[in-house]
């Protein structure tokens, strides 16, 4: 069948280019390797293979985590950055930081990533509540934003107000980078996104029924309640893991779901989601490789890459919404 | 094939905690549909919603097969029954195929994962749907009808026991609703499935259901087969409608159809439906019987004039359009309110008020003084019916008491024919006298002087029917104040003298004032009839005096012509027929005459030879042609025959004749014609002949009788 061979063959590609990627990842720097000695090289390697690594990973976890949020709202722009759960994670990160630091107590990575998920699920549970105030999807997106924005600029009020020494940490994280993230860091970001990205593929089947609505989910027999609770603490899991090492990254969560549809040519979640695992691993790797050697040796923030890989791939969506007459 | 068997007993259902409905009782079983109707908000899909485990029962109980539905699992639950919500699936970039095969999903694995039984069962659906070929399409790509047969096919392929459906046709067109109740009703009947819909379109439900649950004000209303709920006029109190509305906009069918009117449904026509295609020289209103015809440019209709001046309708299709009834009706009404007696009457291309006649102002004054000096009061209006039949009603100038007599005025309305009469006051004075009622006429109503009248010498000139219609006034009052004596009415037309010289009284020998005429109480406008009354009563007087030959001249022309040439000897009497030869002829034969010489200029005459009755240009002309004609059996050239039809007047027709040799031939040809035309027209009853002159000629000729007559009349 054409269907399943497409999607073979997507998979094939997608596989290939997160190899070809993580191995110019792990190739090309600001510094040739060749030239180095052998020690130098090896810590260059080992910081390279970090830095792959969280990119995939985190990347992965970024795009699932959008398309949890695209079905559970039933709407494709919906995503952790667009709902503004990605600034409420980083507010608490900024919060927890700048208060522990100046106390001069270090933050481990799982204080981190507990301080994003806390805030991830504060500003989820905000939406919650709106959306069932808000009917039209358009505006609860419009609500995301601006709760996006608050929580962005309270962010950069404590930055403002935060000592000389912490500022320097904190920019580089606001800004987003995947260069800070740690071998510690690594052991908790894998098996939370492993776990995150295995139990939506395991909800595949239920969200494949809510996809037709509510009341269709439930006659087929999907328990509304227990689903809706996953979809939620599953994306909010993997958007804050994103946050808590990378920092801010947007546009991923809604631009690769997309571009997955798209080859897929289906919203079937039991392709899907392992399609946007893949997909948003290529695309943050892309995104980083270009922010690396772009300007090298200057690096650019990769928020501002897939926001500019990613923006133009959503407004071509909302186009092609508008034309056939649905947003 | 399992039996199943869905009731509900006393179910409550609603939203948090607080039921919206009560006491739901009733069972579905295999095959059967069962169809909720009602008005919105009586809690129609709050049953359904309770049914499909939406809402659980805040009270009684739903069993299924004799087991609480809400107490099965989801997926026990998902295997017994299916739904079809008005919910909007927004399933974008999902393929129909797909969303069928998610009615599979109960008896999937963990991963929804289609064992080739739910791709075979998938399939089968969408065939038993006919809807194999959009099989490939994005579920977006539907249309609303489409859509709504995926989503059934969706609910079947789940292989549900129960099926559920809130408005399975809210978004369908007509046919598709209709196609998809009816294979609802096919699924219900092969697979035993027990099916519970709601419906608005009640004449559907009637034909689809089994059952029909008549929900209101959160309660099942009435219950039963379709003919028992649907039993006369309870739609209407279903639905809180006045009685009949249902039943008047849907019921029987005849009542919605079109009224139909003779124009446009004249299957008989060849040209129908419509008049095109028709040659405009072939166009005839009666072709689509078309009442706005007549109304000339107001119609509104699609037509031109041709250059002869006719209205060509032909690719006219205005009056087959329904929103023009309403002026069709009105133009109906019109026509109707002509064709009563006398209120309007058609003169040439005009239509104009009609009055009434002297005799019914008199009625009226006669009726408004009776009751003033009977009853003490004469009342605002009066009000007549007059021998015609047509309605007059009246309100007097002025009604008072003058010494013992009570004196009523009213005035004349002539209509839009305004006589002499016009405008002037007809007084009707009523003193009481010991028995019987007499009419006599007062000033200005003139007196009867010579015999051949309605009237003997010296009675005033109240003719009989206005005298009868006087009388009867009078005795009216009489009757109703039981009054046993008598009445004397006089009537009296202020002014009537003066007014009576401008009228033919005097010729008639009525002196002192006019007559109160009027035999049909109505004036008739431009009246042709007046003329001939007119007539009748100049041919009456002379027969009364004992004339039985008379010459009949149209005009002044001939007058003026008998009295130069002296043709006809003194003592015999002539009356003026205008342009009414015909009718001239037939009084002069009713009324006994025994000869009659038409005396007339060649110009009116000629028309005779024609056989034209009524001479007036209105209704023919044919001078030119009958000159022409007849100097063409005579031997006249084309040319002469053109210049003759080219010819401006009939002097000119003789100044032609005359410059080819041909005059006296075509005359002698002509005043042939014209006697026996007049032979034809008076029988042997009447002697008849006829004289031609013209002012330029003098004497023409005239016919052979006409000789014969002359010569016997100088003898």
């Amino acid at each position: 069948m054409r269907e399943t061979a497409r999607c073979a063959w997507s998979f094939v590609l997608l596989t290939l280019l997160l190899f070809a990627l993580a191995a110019a990842g792990l190739a090309v720097g600001s510094v040739s390797m060749a030239e180095m000695p052998e020690d130098v090289a090896a810590r260059i390697l080992d910081l390279r293979a970090r830095r792959v690594l969280a990119a995939a990973l985190l990347g992965g976890a970024l795009a699932v985590s959008g398309f949890l949020l695209q079905t559970f709202f039933a709407n494709p722009i919906a995503g952790p950055f667009v709902l503004g759960v990605s600034s409420g994670a980083k507010l608490c990160v900024a919060l927890v930081m700048v208060l522990l630091l100046s106390r001069g107590v270090a933050v481990g990575s799982a204080g981190l990533y507990a301080a994003a998920f806390a805030g991830s699920m504060l500003v989820m549970l905000l939406i919650l509540l709106l959306s069932g105030r808000l009917q039209q999807m358009a505006l609860l997106v419009v609500c995301g934003v601006m709760v996006g924005y608050v929580c962005s600029a309270v962010t950069d009020l404590v930055v403002t107000f935060a000592d000389d020494a912490n500022i320097v940490n904190l920019r580089a994280w606001s800004l987003g980078s995947f260069s800070g993230v740690r071998w510690e860091d690594l052991r908790i970001i894998a098996p939370v996104v492993g776990v995150g990205v295995g139990w939506s593929f395991l909800l595949a089947k239920p969200m494949n029924a809510y996809q037709l609505g509510e009341s269709y989910a439930q006659s087929l027999g999907v328990e509304l309640r227990s689903f809706r609770v996953q979809l939620i603490l599953l994306s909010s899991v993997l958007s804050a893991c994103v946050t808590a090492f990378a920092g801010p990254i947007s546009f991923v969560g809604v631009a690769v779901p997309h571009l997955m549809r798209v080859l897929l040519r289906t919203a079937k979640p039991l392709l899907m989601v392992p399609a946007c695992f893949l997909g948003g691993a290529v695309f943050c790797l892309g995104c980083d490789l270009v922010a690396r050697t772009l300007f090298a040796p200057n690096e650019l923030a990769i928020g501002s890459v897939t926001a500019v890989f990613g923006a133009p791939v959503v407004i071509w969506m909302l186009l092609a919404r508008r034309r056939r007459g649905t947003l | 094939m399992t039996q199943v068997r869905l009731t509900a007993s006393e179910l409550s259902a609603g939203y948090d905690g607080k039921a919206v409905v009560k006491d739901i009782s009733f069972t579905v079983r295999s095959g059967e549909i069962a169809t909720l109707i009602g008005p919105n908000g009586a809690g129609k899909s709050t049953i359904l919603k309770a049914i499909a485990r939406r809402l659980a029962p805040l009270g009684g109980t739903l069993l299924l097969n004799g087991e609480a539905l809400h107490t099965l699992s989801a997926s026990d639950a998902a295997r017994a029954l299916s739904v079809l919500t008005t919910e909007r699936v927004r399933a974008d970039t999902l393929r129909v195929r797909d969303v069928v095969s998610l009615g599979r999903y109960p008896y999937t694995g963990a991963l929804g994962l289609l064992t080739p039984h739910d791709r075979a069962v998938t399939e089968q659906t969408m065939e038993r749907l006919g809807i194999q070929t959009l099989s490939e399409r994005g579920f977006d790509t539907l249309s609303d009808g489409q859509r709504q047969r995926v989503l059934l096919a969706r609910a079947v392929c789940q292989e549900p026991r129960v099926l559920v459906l809130d408005e399975p046709t809210s978004y369908l067109d007509v046919r598709h609703e209709i196609e998809t109740l009816t294979l609802l009703r096919a699924l219900a009947r092969e697979r035993g499935i027990a099916v519970v819909l709601s419906l608005h379109a009640l004449s559907l439900a009637r034909r689809v259901s089994d059952t029909v649950l008549a929900v209101k004000n959160g309660g099942i209303d009435r219950a039963g087969p379709p003919e028992e709920v649907f039993a006369a006029g309870y739609v209407d109190t279903l639905y809180d409608m006045p009685r009949g509305t249902y039943a008047s906009f849907f019921a029987p069918p005849q009542q919605t159809r079109e009224r139909a009117y003779a124009f446009f449904q004249n299957r008989a026509c060849e040209k129908f439906p419509c008049h095109k295609g028709v040659a405009e020289e072939d166009f005839n209103c009666l072709f689509c019987y078309c009442p706005l015809y007549a109304l000339g440019e107001r119609c509104g209709g699609n037509f031109h004039y041709t250059d002869k001046g006719y209205k060509s309708c032909v690719d006219c299709s205005f009056p087959h359009k329904r929103e023009n009834y309403a002026r069709i009706l009105e133009r109906y009404g019109e026509l109707a309110e002509l064709a009563k007696p006398g209120a309007r009457i058609r003169s040439g291309q005009k239509l104009l008020r009609c009055g009434y006649t002297t005799g019914v102002c008199a009625a009226c004054a006669t009726d408004a003084a009776a009751h003033l000096l009977l009853c003490g009061e004469a009342g605002e209006t009066v009000r007549l019916v007059t021998p015609k039949g047509t309605e007059v009603v009246v309100t007097p100038a002025y009604c008072r008491m003058e010494g013992d007599a009570a004196v009523c005025a009213v005035r004349k309305d002539a209509g839009d024919d305004p006589d002499v009469t016009d405008g002037c006051l007809v007084c009707a004075s009523v003193r009481r006298t010991a028995s019987g009622i007499t009419v006599d006429g007062g000033a200005g109503v003139g007196r009867v002087t010579k015999p051949g009248l309605d009237r003997s010498v010296g009675e005033a000139a109240i003719n009989s029917v206005p005298r009868r219609m006087i009388a009867e006034a009078a005795r009216a009052a009489v009757q109703e104040a039981r009054y046993d004596g008598g009445l004397s009415v006089v009537i009296s037309v202020p002014g009537g003298e003066a007014l009576a010289k401008k009228t033919f009284n005097p010729l008639l020998g009525i002196e002192g004032g006019i007559s109160i005429l009027g035999t049909s109480g109505v004036v008739e406008p431009m009246s042709e009839r007046a003329v001939v009354d007119t007539i009748e009563a100049e041919l009456r007087q002379k027969r009364a005096e004992g004339a039985a030959r008379v010459v009949l001249t149209p005009g002044n022309y001939g007058a003026d012509f008998l009295r130069t040439h002296a043709l006809v000897p003194e003592g015999i009497p002539s009356v003026r027929y205008s342009n009414f030869l015909g009718d001239a002829l037939d009084l002069a034969v009713t009324l006994g005459f025994a000869e009659a010489l038409l005396v007339g200029h060649v110009g009116k005459l000629v028309k005779l030879a024609g056989g034209i009755m009524n001479t007036h240009s209105k209704y023919a002309d044919c001078r030119a042609e009958l000159f022409c004609a007849h100097a063409a059996l005579c031997g006249a050239d084309a040319a002469l025959c053109r210049h003759l039809m080219d010819a401006a007047t009939t002097d000119a027709c003789l100044a032609l004749l005359d410059g080819a040799g041909l005059r006296a031939p075509v005359l002698k040809s002509l005043l042939a014609a014209m006697q026996r035309h007049l032979d034809r027209r008076t029988g042997q009853a009447l002697r008849a002949g006829a004289v031609l002159f013209s002012n330029e000629y003098g004497l023409l000729g005239m016919t052979e009788t006409a000789e014969a007559i002359l010569k016997d009349w100088r003898n």
